[in-house]
């Protein structure tokens, strides 16, 4: 038998409980089988513990075999063992008790890339405060790589933080309301973070990441505050990302829209 | 430069990453850790890991290179290895004989080799795929198994030192597997130490298992058992002292009862030493 049929044959037997007959010489299969999927439960437990604490361990279990059994991890990892199951708990809405659990995972996903994702030096207020008058409109800033805005129809948000400081395993959450909303994930230092959005700043905040100027940024803040208080109330909001280290300090790319790392 | 290791080593865990940051002379001489833990673009487990490096040598040990796979390498694993490789400059870099999965899956288990000619030839080109990417002999260590194939045509110490012949690899010898493999196939696991070209070891691994009767199970959450110190020390009384560390996955305990764990590993090693030297006097 050639190695890679050795191996098709162990595989099959290992992941699919197929019998391998003649493989063998010995038998402790059973111990692999158990392994395998005490491991990758295990793993998507890591990336997903509030999803697992609000199903429980047997109906997370159901779960997980589900997305073993239609995405078997090809990563070198295990860390990034479960990165489709967002999606895959929005295409059958079936296996979760209530819609707002996939949105919790889409939720707890995003923590999880915050957590480990690209470091970036933040952009510090020394680099505004050297810009000239006539720099500010064709600025462009730049988000921090670990940023990410969610659109969400439900009040998630609080409900994870409930349960992910909840002593009592067996806590019982406020159930989630419905709530059409936008949410930013990033990470400020090493700490994974999340707030709510106005409709405005998720706006705005899109809008960086669609390359608009100060001054694209302003008119678009015009509609709603209208335009005399539209500066205003942008350099509002980039002092609070600031502090929540949300903008990065970025190369001059292009020379002369984005602000250069080295004076932050 | 990469530095010399000696002395004795714990795997580095997160529930003990503060712990090594906070202080530079724990008395731990290096630190193993998952290089696929590293494998990430960024954020906490770079930041601490850079902060440790600063402090204590390391090692990087695997557990995704699938060197016995009938798969092609992935050379876009082996390119992320060979960065964390220049950013952290461990000793040597090892990963298990084994393979863990086929045709692009990855069952992230450490699964046994058949023993065979074939698996030899396989195995001896990656290897030299692997030790010219990365400048120096690649380290393998022996996995414990819970089943042989029925095509195995000579004993596992028998393959382990015809490969290190054949590719130059060095060994990463697991006493706790040699004894869980031992135990669950019914082999005397001395003469599995006995078979390993000395000079070829360059680092041992202790951990603990559950014990079943008749299966035992390398678990790595519990503290070593005494009958893998007693082959512990007959190794060392074998082939010498080695850098040797505690492999702990899983129910991590605090930090310092892994080191007056450590401190036990020490006093038999250093015992078994003695003993052999002054046999060797008398």
């Amino acid at each position: 038998m050639r190695l890679i049929d050795v191996q098709r044959t162990m595989q099959r037997a290992i992941t699919e409980g197929a019998d391998p007959p003649a493989l063998l010489s010995a038998g402790g299969i059973a111990v692999y089988r158990h392994a395998w999927r005490a491991r990758m439960i295990e793993a998507l437990r890591a990336n997903y513990p509030v999803v697992h604490r609000v199903l429980g361990d047997e109906a997370f279990a159901e779960l997980g075999d589900a997305y073993l059994a239609s995405h078997p991890s090809h990563r070198r990892s295990i860390r990034w063992f479960g990165d489709r199951l967002p999606a895959f708990v929005r295409q059958d809405p079936g296996l979760l008790p209530h819609p707002a659990v996939a949105e919790m995972a889409c939720f707890e996903w995003a923590l999880s890339l915050a957590f480990d994702g690209p470091d970036a030096e933040p952009l510090g207020v020394a680099a505004l405060a050297a810009l000239e008058p006539g720099e500010w409109a064709s600025l462009r800033f730049a988000l921090h790589p670990t940023c990410q805005l969610l659109r969400l129809e439900w009040s998630v948000a609080p409900v994870w933080r409930e349960l992910a400081d909840a002593d009592d395993p067996n806590h019982q959450a406020s159930r989630p309301e419905p709530l059409d909303h936008a949410v930013l994930i990033w990470r400020k230092g090493l700490q994974p973070s999340w707030r709510s959005l106005t409709p405005l700043e998720a706006g705005l905040l899109e809008g960086i990441r669609n390359g608009l100027s100060f001054e694209a940024l302003c008119a678009l803040a015009g509609d709603v505050v209208g335009e005399p208080d539209a500066p205003t109330a942008v350099l509002g909001f980039v002092q609070q990302w600031l502090v929540d280290e949300i903008l990065a300090a970025t190369p001059a790319a292009d020379g002369q829209s984005h602000i250069d790392s080295q004076s932050a | 430069m990469t530095p010399d290791i000696s002395g004795f080593g714990l795997g580095l865990r997160t529930d003990h990453y503060a712990d090594f940051a906070a202080t530079a002379d724990l008395p731990v001489d290096w630190l193993e850790v998952i290089s696929e833990n590293f494998l990430v673009p960024g954020g906490k487990p770079l930041h601490f890991l850079e902060r440790i490096r600063a402090d204590y040598p390391m090692v990087m040990h695997g557990v995704s290179l699938s060197i016995g796979s009938a798969d092609v390498l992935d050379v876009d694993y082996l390119g992320q290895l060979k960065s964390l490789v220049d950013r952290i400059e461990p000793a040597w870099i090892s990963d298990h004989l084994c393979w863990t999965g086929v045709d692009h899956a990855n069952l992230h288990d450490l699964l046994p080799l058949p023993y065979t000619e074939a698996a030899l030839r396989h195995l001896e080109p990656r290897i030299a795929q692997v030790q010219d990417l990365i400048k120096r002999p690649l380290v393998l260590e022996n996995v414990s198994s819970y089943v042989a194939y029925a095509a195995d045509e000579m004993s596992e110490w028998a393959f382990i030192a015809e490969l290190i012949r054949r590719s130059g690899c060095r060994l990463l010898l697991d006493v706790n597997n040699v004894y869980v493999s031992a135990r669950n196939h019914g082999f005397d696991p001395r003469c599995f130490i006995d078979a390993m070209p000395a000079e070829a070891v360059v680092q041992i691994h202790l951990a603990g298992h559950e014990d079943h009767g008749d299966l035992v199970i390398d678990t790595h959450d519990h503290p070593i058992r005494d009958e893998v110190f007693d082959l512990y020390a007959y190794t060392i009384g074998r082939i010498g002292l080695r850098p040797t560390m505690i492999e702990r996955d899983d129910r991590i305990p605090p930090l310092s009862e892994l080191l007056a764990e450590l401190a036990r590993v020490r006093a038999v090693a250093t015992a078994a030493d003695d003993a052999t030297r002054a046999a060797a006097c008398a």
